[in-house]
């Protein structure tokens, strides 16, 4: 199957205007103090890691039992 | 972990929660390859909710081309969690649902194989029918479903800490911050419903008061640390409001960056004092994709009013001819008793605010659900008057009802279940490969024409 992808600018359908204030401010707008929003790949840094290697394989499991029923 | 998150919603909720699967899975892609570690793409299925007038209805076309709500019967809000509500036969009308939706989607094994996906089971909830429904589709793109019950532990000692700072003053700091740059605060602190008890299967909710946090019918109330203690002693019963539920997620998991749409941006905005406060990470917000399916009838009808996709788009709708649509004196008399009545409740807000302050805010929803209401019927009277005097109405009703239905951006009022009913499934695997992992526009996603009889579909 091949579909046709036509890109509209992001207001095609109206934006807020902190909506518009955050897309010219990216990655760290002056609308949003403290929150940054990347906009490359480049700007979305990895984060610390924050949980121990048992912690995280503790969560891995809880979540992997989760979807046994699916 | 890329995380995007929405409650469930009947038959998959609307097309942007494919949108915001599709994106984590991209973006998630991006971010593994980029920093050479497994990045899992995850959809936080909020169960906890428990706004059902919200969820249990979806929108569907008729061969009429006017949309038609189908429901869930037998439900009402009963602030029960999404996670708890279960299915049954009888009950909920799932057998003439399913005959209806039948009807609607005109038959065929693709119509059967796409009900049987999205349609709930009895014996599920609104949550594991989501759920079942999402990794059916994107499961094997990696897709992770995540509901809160599974995490509840982790999430209570989160929620516990966030109390236990003391969040009133971070939340009304943040909340002056986006202010003083020139924005609203999405969520009034002040207002909001911050934490929520489960009693006897209800939610409860607690929202700021003098010493700190009270239920909406309680005179007294408890400080920060008594809540914390609270929710630590008996985790199960507890969850985080729209407001704390971003800090909680982010305590609890390993989350490189939250997709969302603008809305919840707005509410994230508010958030940064509260994080450092409760030694939460700063989680990158990314905004979601943002798209507009286009059928082949929809395309021939746009050919024939001589549109294009966008200049539908702009206009909200298939834009007047030139001198204007002939009125409908009806539509204008309903507009005006809306507003009548809104001036009304307005007039009331110190009355009632002198009653209880906490009820101010109902008395501006019902006023705001009202006049929305109202605007809807009188926009149903305007389109008979119309049809009973125009020509070409089909091909707007289509148009419209296909690209801004009711007014909206497709993505929030129309679902999946007609697309793959009518497509199959494999065209989302095609548009993952076409969207952007920090997507800037808007994309129109056109499906090719449908083949010619005899010719069999690829």
């Amino acid at each position: 199957m091949s579909l046709s992808v036509e890109h509209l600018p992001a207001d095609v359908l109206g934006l807020s205007a902190l909506a518009r204030a955050v897309l010219s401010g990216r990655p760290a707008p002056p609308a949003t103090p403290g929150l940054p929003v990347p906009g490359t790949l480049a700007e979305l840094k990895r984060p610390a890691d924050r949980f121990e290697a048992d912690e995280r394989a503790a969560l891995a499991a809880t979540l992997e039992a989760a979807l046994v029923p699916y | 972990m890329v995380l995007a998150g929405q409650q469930p919603g009947f038959l998959g909720g609307p097309l942007y929660n494919l949108w915001k699967a599709l994106h984590v899975i991209r973006l998630a892609r991006e971010a593994s390859a980029a920093w050479g570690v497994p990045v899992v793409p995850a959809f936080w299925n909020h169960a906890d909710d428990h706004d059902v007038a919200e969820v249990h209805h979806a929108w569907v076309q008729n061969r009429h081309l006017d949309l038609q709500k189908v429901a869930l019967g037998e439900l009402d809000s009963g602030r029960r969690p999404l996670g708890t509500i279960v299915f049954e036969e009888e009950r909920h009308r799932l057998p003439a649902i399913r005959e209806l939706l039948a009807e609607l989607l005109g038959g065929g094994e693709r119509a059967e194989a796409a009900l049987e996906r999205f349609m709930p089971r009895a014996g599920e909830t609104f949550a594991s029918s989501f759920s079942r429904l999402f990794l059916d589709l994107f499961g094997s793109s990696g897709l992770l479903m995540i509901e809160p019950d599974s995490l509840r532990p982790s999430l209570s000692r989160a929620l516990a800490r966030i109390v236990g700072v003391g969040p009133r003053p971070l939340l009304e700091e943040g909340a002056a911050l986006l202010l003083a740059a020139g924005h609203t605060p999405a969520i009034d602190p002040a207002q909001a419903a911050l934490v929520f008890r489960l009693v006897q299967g209800r939610r409860q909710a607690l929202r700021f008061a003098e010493e700190g946090f009270r239920y909406d019918d309680e005179p007294g109330s408890r400080t920060p640390a008594e809540l914390a203690a609270e929710i630590v002693q008996e985790p199960a019963d507890w969850s985080a409001g729209a407001l704390l539920r971003p800090i909680v997620q982010d305590l609890a998991l390993p989350v490189a960056a939250y997709v969302g749409g603008w809305g919840e941006l707005a509410y994230h905005a508010e958030l940064p004092l509260l994080r450092r406060a409760a030694g939460a990470p700063v989680t990158p917000f990314v905004p979601r994709l943002a798209a507009t399916l286009v059928e082949p009838t929809v395309g021939g009808s746009l050919a024939t009013l001589g549109l294009t996709v966008g200049d539908a788009l702009a206009a909200h709708g298939v834009p007047e001819p030139e001198g204007g649509r002939e009125p409908s004196p009806l539509s204008s008399h309903l507009r005006a008793q809306a507003r009548r009545a809104r001036e009304g409740l307005a007039g009331l807000e110190d009355e009632v605010a002198a009653l209880d302050p906490g009820l101010v805010n109902q008395v501006r929803r019902t006023a705001r659900d009202m006049e929305k209401l109202v605007e809807r019927l009188a926009q149903k009277v305007e389109r008979v008057h119309a049809n009973a005097k125009g020509h070409g109405r089909r091909h707007v009703r289509r148009v419209e009802n296909a690209l801004v239905p009711r007014g909206e951006p497709q993505e929030r009022v129309r679902g999946a279940l007609e697309i793959v009913a009518r497509h199959g499934t494999e065209w989302l695997s095609v548009l993952l490969e076409e969207i952007e992992p920090f997507p800037l526009e808007h994309l129109v996603v056109t499906f090719p024409p449908d083949p010619e009889p005899g010719e069999s579909p690829r």
